[in-house]
């Protein structure tokens, strides 16, 4: 063969397998990750999925349900989730929970425990409802404002993963949200005294906070 | 909270409050007691869940389409070059 042609050959070669490990590498690096990126948009609600009246999907077939409205009967809780990723063996297993947040001007260096508390709770009405959640997962990303509007005014794909943001992913622990939601219920049912939480982070972006300064001695 | 009347236990919880309450409980007081206080961060990130989620469909399909096509050029790539050398 022409060395040219040759020298060509090898060089697309060698770019396309480059290519080929950086589009993959999301899923080696987490296996949850290659199943969102592999879900397919449901067409049924989350409510038809759970309780089963839909035509029975494929086994093993993943789905993305996306701001599906939750309610717990159990611990009357109700909210919408941002995005839940299920698929179906047998009966509906909850594989993740994904909460996006858009922070103005800095992506945290570590996940805010409210933010993981949140995705957390719309796990436990999912379970409630009937997904199983033995082994889910909690997916927060954080992406800036700027990149997001960016990608969003460019009619750019991947706007989703956002891939300069920050995502941060630990497991499900159904008593441990439990608990907390328990000890959060009886402040409230109780009219316990609320306790502020002054630490410069959270009065930052408190709305009712003076001067970033917590201001609940004024009150 | 403080001193406000029993609240009644068969109401549903917003879980975005209980997000407000675990973060800092007086700052839910304040939601209840004073209003609701949007702030321009959180109406910008209201729009850009929406915004973001209505490309979102796009981008993840083509994320996998790319990624056969890719390995079917890489495939045929290795061919040419292998049997192109025979």
């Amino acid at each position: 063969m022409d060395s040219f042609l040759e020298t060509f050959i090898l060089s697309a070669f060698i770019i396309c397998t480059l290519l080929l490990v950086y589009l993959l590498r999301s899923r080696w690096h987490n296996k949850t990750f290659g199943k969102i990126l592999d879900a397919k948009r449901s067409s049924w609600s989350i409510q038809d999925f759970l309780e089963h009246r839909t035509n029975r999907p494929h086994q093993g077939q993943v789905f993305s349900f996306k701001e599906g409205l939750v309610t717990s009967s159990t611990y009357r809780i109700k909210g919408r989730f941002d995005q839940a990723i299920l698929y179906w063996d047998a009966n509906p297993i909850l594989e993740a929970v994904i909460e996006r947040k858009f922070p103005r001007r800095i992506l945290p260096e570590k996940v805010r425990n409210e933010d993981v508390f949140q995705a957390e709770l719309y796990a436990l009405t999912l379970t409630e409802m009937g997904a199983i959640s033995a082994d889910c997962k909690i997916i927060v990303i954080y992406c800036l404002q700027q990149e997001a509007s960016t990608c969003v005014d460019r009619n750019r794909d991947g706007c989703l993963n956002c891939r300069k943001g920050r995502r941060f992913v630990s497991g499900f622990n159904l008593n441990r949200v439990a608990k907390k939601l328990d000890k959060l219920n009886k402040e409230w049912y109780k009219s316990k005294t609320p306790r502020a939480n002054s630490s410069r982070d959270s009065c930052i972006i408190c709305p009712y906070s003076r001067k970033r300064g917590c201001k609940h001695s004024t009150i | 909270m403080g001193t406000t009347s029993n609240r009644d236990s068969t109401e549903f919880r917003n879980i975005s409050d209980l997000r407000i309450q675990y973060q800092c409980s007086y700052r839910l007081y304040l939601k209840h007691k004073i209003g609701d206080r949007p702030t321009l961060e959180r109406e910008k990130g209201r729009q850009l869940h929406q915004e973001v989620f209505s490309l979102g469909e796009r981008g993840e399909s083509i994320n996998t389409r790319l990624i056969l096509a890719v390995i079917i050029i890489t495939l045929f790539a290795a061919a040419i070059w292998i049997f192109g050398g025979l």
